[in-house]
């Protein structure tokens, strides 16, 4: 088969008078086309430094609060750390749509610290199904006398305190035999702030939270004053701080810290429930009111997929297990109350509702 | 390009990047927009009378639509009104670490302040909460939710409230009602039924070990509390109907939802209730004074502010579609109950059997 000659090209008439190649644009035609290139260009620009200008802060926080790592280590009798058998287990993020489990803190980052290091008066463990839209969130007693990764048995809330995130999750991870993907820490003022970007949290607060003796460390100059709170019954709309003395508040609850895990839940939910209402738009405003207040491994482009699935899980789907006796039991060791795990039945109700 | 075209361009540019930015900016959720005091609002329509209730730490008046301001003194956050036959109000004044009650005029005017709970500013523990205020039908007997009796400073973290009720010329915590299940909360929200005895809700810890409500119903200050409702039912703010025997009341079965039920109160206790208004975060209920509908308060959209609905011919066969009477702006104080005046209005009133 023969190649086929090209047509032949057709000349036009220039503006000159003078025959151009059509392929090849006049001088002035070219000098058309690349300006409004650059126009185009500068629009680009000009629309992305405004994008850019929006979310600059955010940006800045985002590299101190999010994608933090870990690496979960723990004691050896020799006094090295190594990494926990669950980290080694399993070392690789989970893959997108596969349950994960995550680690919830919360720490008086109180002026009694003096910024010092922290004990967590929160832990939850959570795990998220996303394909299937379900959430089991489990509440860790903070006095849980356990053997810790750093190497002491004691609370499991002083964990935090002697090493961080790295050692919480370790010594979560050892004692209760579950992976722990990622964590979240929150501090008390980051809390408030939190739930005061998103317009307050509605929650059915289940009974009168009434507390002569809740601390006054937010609100006063002495850190070790007290405040009297009344938290009343019923369904409400709780800003920040009122949210913070239902969670926190303990001494007028018989069942103590059992007591607040379960409005710390209930909260958390109510939180939830707030996140699916949230755009891409208020990310700055809850950024630059958590900053300090908040760090996670989790990374920013993970955030912006774990909102969403957040909205999205059925408050149905939720199961709530807070480790009540016959879970555990407490008792009195050395001058601290504290209570005793019995690891035969934690581990099977984990095993079941944390399954690897 | 001329000089000129090429410095418009840039003008351009700039203010579409400024574009960009407001646009971002304007596609914030409205999740934090404060909330508007309902006198800068209108009602959706007019209810005959005069309502108050709380926003804020001020009390407000609804008379034909329109919201004022009621102008009390500076003694506090304002909350949980109860208006009495007079027309003159009982209200709490909310402090930072105590609450009194006072007895005050529609103009705003204090007639006498009940209460004197602001013990102390050194030993806070000192101060006690007064709560839930209302009186029985002729206005002489005055019933509250009060922090008494309570462990002296540093003996124990025991708080709890219990029913308490006196004259409202002398000392409210003259007669003690309840003694409450210790470190629950207690017993708050009473009312008054037409033959003197009280229904109120009373806190428990469950089995599951939830702390849940029941209304309990309590003839005498000496008498034996009968549960009206179950622990899983965990109803509590009881609203008495001017007939004296239909009870509104919120269950939320220990869940975060809440129902509206609604019962008759007979032969010593409640038939089956009957449902108003389900699925919401419904608080407060409070009855119409001739019983033609009820006022309760509930989110009006996803920010969660609370507003004031109306649901005539609650408790009846053939209840309307609950109306939103505020304006969707404002952020009512959930747990301030509306109380609503008609001068002169009477509705058949009943003892329960």
């Amino acid at each position: 088969m023969r190649d086929q000659a090209p047509p032949p090209r057709r000349r036009r008439a220039s503006a000159y008078g003078r025959g151009v190649d059509p392929i090849t644009p006049a001088p002035r035609e070219r000098h058309r086309v690349r300006t409004a290139m650059l126009v185009l260009l500068g629009f680009l620009v000009a629309g992305g430094l405004g994008v850019f200008s929006y979310y600059a802060t955010t940006v800045v926080e985002a590299f101190g609060i999010f994608g933090q790592t870990t690496t979960p280590t723990v004691a050896t009798p020799s006094g090295q750390a190594v990494p926990t058998s669950a980290a080694l287990a399993q070392t690789a993020a989970p893959a997108p749509n596969q349950p994960f489990t995550m680690l919830l803190l919360g720490s008086d980052n109180d002026a009694k610290t003096g910024g010092g290091p922290v004990l967590t008066q929160s832990m939850i463990l959570a795990r998220v199904d996303p394909v299937n839209k379900k959430v089991t969130m489990l509440s860790i007693p903070r006095d849980l006398y356990v053997q810790l990764s750093t190497g002491q048995t004691d609370k499991i809330d002083k964990a935090y305190l002697f090493g961080g995130a790295n050692a919480a999750i370790a010594t979560v991870e050892n004692n209760f035999g579950v992976h722990i993907d990622h964590y979240a820490w929150i501090g008390l003022q980051g809390l408030v702030n939190l739930i005061d970007k998103v317009g307050g949290v509605d929650v059915v607060a289940s009974n009168p939270v009434l507390d002569d003796y809740y601390p006054a460390d937010l609100s006063g100059s002495n850190p070790y004053a007290y405040e009297r709170v009344a938290v009343l019954p019923g369904a409400q709309h709780m800003s920040g701080s009122e949210a913070l003395q239902y969670v926190r508040s303990r001494h007028g609850d018989l069942r103590g810290d059992f007591g607040r895990s379960f409005r710390q839940q209930q909260v958390l939910l109510a939180l939830r429930a707030k996140a699916k209402l949230l755009g891409f738009a208020d990310v700055p405003d809850i950024a630059g009111a958590i900053q300090s207040d908040f760090k996670t491994d989790v990374a920013v482009t993970e955030m912006g997929s774990l909102l969403p699935l957040a909205g999205s899980i059925p408050l149905a789907n939720v199961t709530q297990v807070v480790l009540l006796p016959p879970y555990t039991t407490a008792t009195t060791i050395g001058e601290q109350d504290v209570l005793l795990p019995n690891w035969d039945l934690i581990r099977h109700e984990v095993s079941q509702d944390f399954p690897s | 390009m001329s000089r000129r075209s090429k410095f418009l361009a840039f003008l351009l540019m700039i203010a579409f990047g400024v574009g960009v930015n407001r646009y971002i900016a304007l596609h914030k959720t409205a999740l934090t927009a404060t909330a508007t005091t309902p006198n800068h609002t209108k009602a959706a329509f007019a209810l005959p009378g005069t309502i108050y209730l709380a926003q804020d730490g001020k009390i407000y008046s609804l008379t034909n639509g329109d919201f004022s301001v009621v102008p009390l003194p500076d003694a506090g956050a304002w909350m949980q009104p109860h208006v009495l036959p007079d027309g003159t109000l009982m209200v709490i004044a909310r402090g930072p670490a105590y609450s009194d009650l006072y007895h005050v005029r529609g103009d705003g005017s204090v007639i006498a302040q009940l209460t004197h709970n602001h013990v102390s500013d050194k030993v806070i523990q000192e101060n006690h909460w007064v709560f839930w205020p209302t009186t029985n039908a002729d206005g002489g007997t005055l019933y509250a939710s009060y922090d008494l009796p309570k462990p002296a400073y540093n003996v124990s973290y025991q708080e709890d409230l219990s029913i308490w009720a006196g004259q409202p010329a002398s000392k409210l915590n003259a007669v003690r009602w309840s003694v409450p299940d210790p470190y629950t909360g207690g017993d708050v929200q009473p009312q008054v039924l037409a033959d003197g005895s009280i229904v109120y809700a009373t806190y428990a810890i469950a089995p599951s070990n939830h702390v849940v409500s029941v209304i309990a119903w309590q003839k005498t200050p000496t008498a034996k509390i009968v549960p009206l409702t179950t622990q899983d039912d965990d109803c509590n703010s009881p609203a008495v109907a001017p007939d004296g025997i239909t009870i509104a009341m919120v269950c939320s079965a220990d869940s975060q939802a809440t129902t509206i039920k609604i019962a008759h109160l007979t032969a010593g206790k409640l038939d089956t209730p009957v449902t108003a208004v389900s699925a919401c975060l419904c608080n407060s209920p409070a009855w119409a004074p001739d019983g033609s509908g009820m006022l309760y308060l509930a989110p009006g959209d996803a920010t969660g502010k609370f507003q004031m609905w109306w649901l005539k011919g609650a408790g009846t066969a053939t209840p309307d579609a609950p109306k939103l009477v505020s304006d969707g702006s404002v952020d009512l104080d959930a747990l301030s109950p509306p109380t609503w005046f008609i001068a002169g209005a009477k509705a058949a009133t009943s003892a329960p059997s």
